[in-house]
C-alpha cells in the first residue's frame, strides 16, 4: 500500500514540467512593454508638470503654438526622454538583427543631414472597441471558436478546442493582440492580411510569406510598429501586432534633422550618415496616446553600425521632453 | 543599465519559468490550461516592473509570490465572471481545487479536509520542490517556523490520509 506522500506525490497535476513555446519572445515582449511607449510614473509626471508651469516653458509654448496656428495642441510629455543613444534607439528600432551600441558614443556631429519635410501628420490612436468586442470579433475574422477568458481587466483571451487562441492586451499603452494557431492547420498568409484588414483598424501590413517583422503602414506613413509573424509551411502559427484606431490626424511643423541630433547627442556627440522619418508610439501626460514624426538616424562607428531616434516634431509643440 | 535589467529578466526567466508554470498549473482551477501561458507571462511582466525589488537570495519564493498573486486575481476574476453567468444559468457544485488536480480520492479528501495554510506549505514543499528556507521566505517567516509548520502540515496531512483508509 502506498504511503501518504507516495500517494501525494503522484497525484501531483504537474508531473510533467512545463515548458513556454517562446522563451525569447515572451521576453521580448515583457521587455517592450517598457519601450513600446515612453511615460513616466505618476508622481513624477505631476512633479514635471509642476515644474513646467513654475519655469514658465508652458507659456512660452502656448505662445509658439499660437503663431504656428491657433488648432494646433501642444504636444505634453510626461517627462523628458532619455537622451542616451542607446535607450533612443532602443525606441525606435526594436526590430530584430540591428547592431546598436550597448553605451552612448562620442563622436563629432559635422555637416548637414540636408532638409526635412516641413509638416507630417501626428496621429492620435484609441483603442479599437471594449475589450470583449475586440476579442470576439478579432477571433472570429481569424477563425478561432471558443471559451474567453479575461484577468485583471485588461488581458483577454479566446481559446478554441483545439487551442487556437487570440490574445487582446491593453495593459501597457498601445492595445496589442496575438494569434497562436495551436494544434490547428493555422491561417495562410493571407488570410491573415485579410483578417487584419476587417478590423477596421486603420493600418495595413504586408506580411511575407515566410514570416518575420512586417512594418505598420498608417495612412501611407510607415511606423516603428510591427506585426510579427511565425510561418510554417506556408501557415501562421503565431501572430502579434498592434490594435488600435486612428481617431485624429494633425499635421505638426518639423524641425531640423541636424538640430534634433545634435539634441539627442549633446552628451555624446554623434556623426549620422543619414536618417529617415518614422511614427513611433509616445503616451503624453493627459494619457492619450500618439504616433508621432521621428528622425531615425543611421551611422557606423569603428565598424559597427548604430540608429538613434529624435522625435521630429518641432520644440515649441512640445512640452516636458528633453530630446 | 537597460542591458543589465534584460539579461537578469533572460537569466531570471529561464530559470524559474518551469517552477512557476508548474506552480501555477498545480493551483489553476477554476482556470483553464489554455490560460497558464498568459498567468506566466503576466507573473514575469510584474517581475520585470519590480525587478530591482527581487532579492538575489530569494528569487524563486520572491516570484512565486507573485505568481500566487496573480493566480488569486484571476482565480477572483474568473469566480466573479462565473457567478455573475451563474445568475441567469442553472448552478452546479463547484468541485474545490483539490477535487481538480487529485484523481486520488484519499489523496483528494485529506488536501481538501486540511486547513489552508497547512495545505499550502504542504503542497510548496512536496509539489513545488521548496525548501524551508524558501518556504520560510515566501512566508516572511524564520526557518524554524517553516519547519515546525511544515512538521505539523505533513503529520495532519498523514493522519487524514490514514483516516480515510481505514474507513
Amino acid at each position: 500500500m502506498r504511503d501518504a506522500f507516495e500517494a501525494l506525490a503522484a497525484e501531483d497535476p504537474a508531473a510533467a514540467a512545463y515548458h513556454h513555446g517562446d522563451l525569447a519572445g515572451l521576453t521580448a515582449r515583457i521587455v517592450s512593454t517598457r519601450t513600446r511607449t515612453a511615460r513616466a510614473p505618476r508622481a513624477f509626471r505631476t512633479a514635471i508638470a509642476a515644474v513646467v508651469a513654475a519655469t514658465g516653458a508652458m507659456t512660452a509654448a502656448l505662445v509658439a503654438l499660437l503663431a504656428a496656428g491657433p488648432t494646433l495642441p501642444v504636444l505634453a510629455f510626461a517627462a523628458p526622454r532619455p537622451a542616451t543613444l542607446y535607450a533612443a534607439a532602443k525606441t525606435a528600432t526594436p526590430s530584430v538583427g540591428t547592431v546598436m551600441p550597448r553605451r552612448p558614443l562620442a563622436m563629432p556631429v559635422t555637416g548637414a543631414l540636408g532638409p526635412a519635410p516641413s509638416l507630417a501628420a501626428a496621429y492620435r490612436v484609441t483603442l479599437p472597441g471594449t475589450s470583449l468586442r475586440v476579442v470576439e470579433r478579432l477571433a472570429g475574422s481569424l477563425g478561432v471558436v471558443g471559451s474567453i477568458g479575461a484577468y485583471n481587466g485588461t488581458v483577454f483571451s479566446e481559446t478554441s478546442r483545439a487551442g487556437a487562441r487570440v490574445v487582446y492586451d491593453t495593459s501597457s499603452g498601445l492595445a496589442t493582440w496575438r494569434y497562436q494557431s495551436g494544434t490547428t492547420p493555422g491561417l495562410t498568409v493571407a488570410e491573415l492580411e485579410q483578417a487584419i484588414a476587417d478590423e477596421h483598424w486603420a493600418y495595413r501590413v504586408a506580411v511575407a510569406s515566410r514570416g518575420g517583422a512586417a512594418a505598420v503602414v498608417v495612412d501611407g506613413s510607415v511606423t516603428a510598429l510591427r506585426v510579427t509573424t511565425t510561418v510554417r509551411r506556408g501557415h501562421v502559427v503565431d501572430a502579434s501586432g498592434p490594435a488600435f484606431r486612428v481617431a485624429a490626424s494633425v499635421n505638426y511643423p518639423l524641425r531640423s534633422p541636424t538640430g534634433a541630433l545634435a539634441g539627442l547627442t549633446s552628451v555624446a556627440p554623434t556623426r549620422a550618415t543619414s536618417y529617415s522619418l518614422s511614427w513611433s508610439a509616445y503616451t503624453l501626460s493627459d494619457s492619450t496616446i500618439w504616433l508621432l514624426p521621428t528622425f531615425v538616424f543611421r551611422g557606423r562607428t569603428g565598424g559597427h553600425p548604430w540608429t538613434a531616434s529624435a522625435l521630429a516634431v518641432k520644440t515649441a509643440s512640445v512640452t516636458g521632453t528633453g530630446s | 543599465m537597460g542591458d543589465a535589467r534584460e539579461d537578469r529578466l533572460a537569466r531570471v526567466i529561464n530559470l524559474y519559468e518551469s517552477a512557476v508554470g508548474n506552480y501555477l498549473r498545480r493551483r489553476l482551477y477554476p482556470l483553464s490550461a489554455a490560460d497558464l501561458d498568459d498567468l506566466v507571462a503576466e507573473t514575469f511582466t510584474i517581475v520585470w516592473r519590480r525587478l530591482e525589488s527581487l532579492p538575489v537570495d530569494a528569487e524563486l519564493p520572491w516570484i512565486i509570490g507573485v505568481a500566487r498573486n496573480v493566480l488569486r486575481n484571476a482565480q477572483r476574476a474568473r469566480r466573479r465572471r462565473d457567478a455573475h453567468e451563474g445568475a441567469v444559468r442553472p448552478s452546479h457544485s463547484s468541485p474545490s481545487a483539490e477535487d481538480v488536480v487529485a484523481a486520488d480520492a484519499r489523496v483528494r479528501d485529506a488536501l481538501k479536509n486540511l486547513r489552508d495554510d497547512d495545505r499550502e506549505i504542504l503542497l510548496l514543499h512536496e509539489w513545488d520542490g521548496l525548501a524551508i528556507n524558501d518556504v520560510a521566505k515566501l512566508f516572511a517567516i524564520t526557518p524554524d517556523a517553516a519547519a515546525v509548520r511544515l512538521s505539523r502540515a505533513r503529520s495532519r496531512f498523514r493522519t487524514l490520509y490514514d483516516q480515510r483508509g481505514d474507513e
